[in-house]
């Protein structure tokens, strides 16, 4: 055992305090309008507040969640006589990423209970993974609905390991998946995951199965009737009640090349990760934004400027660093799905890691091709932002298992903690 | 748990998290094979060739420059045109550091009322004007020099 509980316990707590410092200081340093689609939130959350209204053109799409949180702290800004008061509709969401940070610590202890590392290595991934700051520094809906989704998750493997169908659990767990709805409409998934997860507890379950069923029944049921109001709205308003572009006449699968799918564009994924080098390239856009800034919202654009030769080598550096986590993920990601196909009865809780980055990846994916925009822009990190705490915990089992060999253990906590300190002055505006 | 189903459980854990890191590894190994091959099939043009392309396409006509020792030192090349009536020439450097020297080095021997009106850097690209320009021709030489500029 390379740490004890009580080590880890207090090692993720100040990397969590850490997280807390670093996200609540880049609110009120970032600029409020510097995010994606800053300013349309931003009159978003002041019409909503100050006159009821919901916007008709912009970001009218997103559901009126965080609007209404961030329009509320902003007037709560003005009341204090802030002369920026955005920055308030901005520590929504740093707050909103450092309480996701603690449901995270709590559901790997939920789900792997006797394994401290693994805790320490999932919240450690969380925080130091770039596109969280970035998100948590916005005035942005996305942050939100990740916190709204991880509880939902930590709800979703407390059912799994305590096989606790009550309704006293499924109206809790059913307005968290509502209100999830409420915030970010591709959080959507989250649904489909829970009815999966439950799924496959009533099939691995007989004797609870009629149970479990009657329990999905009811927390599908109250989803639907707490987001069905918003749906409906913007269905009469609108016609299209998730996006506020229309689809092209083509057939879904004509609307991008085949190399969308499958070309990374190495080496301009770790040469060249910004704007422009790959607007077209679904996994290199994912990567180069979720790592470093490819859209020009952090360390170039708005608030810092055109790139220069020392901004191309930080953004370069970050797509180098972001290699080993990535890689780990994805193996945990493999091991864990693997492990819940080929051995069902022995975890269903394994699903609730693994099947987050998956149905979070598919819905963008969908939302890129159904969607398609020529600069990139239907293919946001932020959109999978949800999954990030189930890909956090794909990471840190997969960091477990591979550490029990002392050597291979120690090798990856210096190579971690190395990246982990590199990528720190990145995450920091 | 029994030890020996622990025991069973723990190897079947580290043989999925190795057949993850197997496939992690194909997939980053097919991709860094993939992007070799594309990037050696593919000719992509020197920055010079995509300023000259740009020139071409609407129509400016331009020469390589000679003479000019300072220009002909730049790390990516340089190109003389003429731009609604004005000539410039155009340095590209490979670094922020190769243009500034080439901007350093024009300065220097410039007479005074250039530096900062006839002589200009965008990036890793300098322009040197024969006269003032205007904002459009400016607008011009950085638009054509994009690519060039990174």
């Amino acid at each position: 055992v390379l740490v004890s509980a009580r080590t880890a316990l207090a090692s993720s707590l100040v990397v969590l305090v850490a997280l807390g410092i670093i996200t609540i200081r880049n609110a009120f340093t970032y600029p409020a309008v510097g995010g994606y689609d800053a300013q349309e939130y931003i009159s978003y959350a002041e019409g909503l507040v100050e006159r009821g209204e919901l916007p008709d053109s912009g970001v009218y799409h997103t559901p009126p969640g965080y609007p209404l949180l961030a329009g509320a702290a902003v007037e709560l800004g003005r009341w204090l006589g802030m002369s920026e008061p955005e920055h308030l509709g901005q520590l929504v969401s740093a707050l909103a990423v450092v309480l996701t940070g603690v449901v995270l610590l709590v559901l790997a202890r939920v789900l792997w209970p006797a394994r401290p590392l693994l805790w320490v290595a999932a919240v450690g991934f969380f925080a130091f993974l770039p596109i969280v700051s970035k998100a948590g520094a916005m005035f942005h809906p996305e942050p939100l609905g990740m916190l709204v989704t991880a509880t939902a998750l930590l709800l979703v493997a407390w059912i799994v390991r305590r096989r606790n169908y009550s309704w006293t659990v499924a109206i809790p767990l059913g307005l968290l998946l509502g209100v999830g709805q409420l915030v970010r409409g591709w959080s959507l998934w989250m649904v489909a995951v829970t009815v999966v997860v439950l799924g496959t507890l009533a099939l691995t379950d007989p004797v609870a199965r009629r149970r479990v069923l009657g329990f999905s029944a009811m927390v599908v049921v109250l989803a639907a009737l707490v987001s069905a109001p918003w749906y409906a709205y913007q269905s009469m308003q609108h016609s299209n009640p998730v996006f506020n572009r229309p689809q092209p006449d083509t057939f879904i699968l004509a609307r991008r090349p085949l190399a969308f799918y499958v070309d990374a564009r190495v080496p301009d994924v770790v040469t060249r990760p910004w704007s422009g080098r790959f607007n077209d390239r679904f996994w290199a856009v994912l990567y180069a934004e979720t790592w470093g800034d490819y859209f020009g919202i952090w360390s170039w654009g708005l608030g810092r400027g055109e790139r220069t030769d020392a901004i191309d080598a930080t953004l370069t550096r970050q797509s180098v660093l972001g290699v080993l986590p990535t890689g780990l993920s994805l193996a945990g990601l493999v091991a864990l799905l693997g492990l819940a196909i080929a051995r069902p009865r022995e975890d269903v809780g394994r699903l609730v890691a693994a099947l987050p980055p998956v149905a979070a990846v598919a819905s963008i994916l969908y939302l890129a091709v159904a969607y398609p925009s020529t600069d990139g822009d239907t293919i946001k990190g932020t959109y999978a932002l949800g999954a990030v705490p189930a890909l956090a915990l794909c990471f840190a089992f997969a960091v477990d298992v591979l550490a029990r060999r002392r050597v291979v253990g120690v090798v990856l906590a210096i190579a971690l903690a190395a990246t982990a300190m590199a990528i720190l002055p990145f995450v920091v505006w | 748990v029994s030890a020996a189903e622990s025991t069973g459980l723990r190897r079947a854990e580290r043989r999925w998290v190795l057949i993850g890191v197997v496939v992690a590894a194909l997939m980053v190994g097919a991709q860094v094979v993939g992007g070799a091959v594309r990037e050696g099939m593919t000719d992509e043009p020197s920055r010079l060739e995509l300023v000259e392309r740009c020139l071409t396409e609407r129509s400016v006509s331009f020469e390589r420059v000679s003479g000019d020792p300072i220009a002909e030192s730049a790390a990516r090349g340089s190109i003389r045109t003429k731009v609604e009536g004005t000539s410039v020439t155009i340095a590209l450097g490979d670094s922020e550091d190769d243009a500034e020297r080439l901007y350093q080095t024009y300065a220097d021997v410039a007479t005074p009322g250039v530096v900062g009106t006839r002589l200009d850097r965008r990036r890793k690209v300098v322009f040197l004007w024969d006269d003032e320009p205007t904002s459009s021709q400016r607008e011009f030489v950085y638009l054509c020099t994009l690519d060039a500029q990174e």
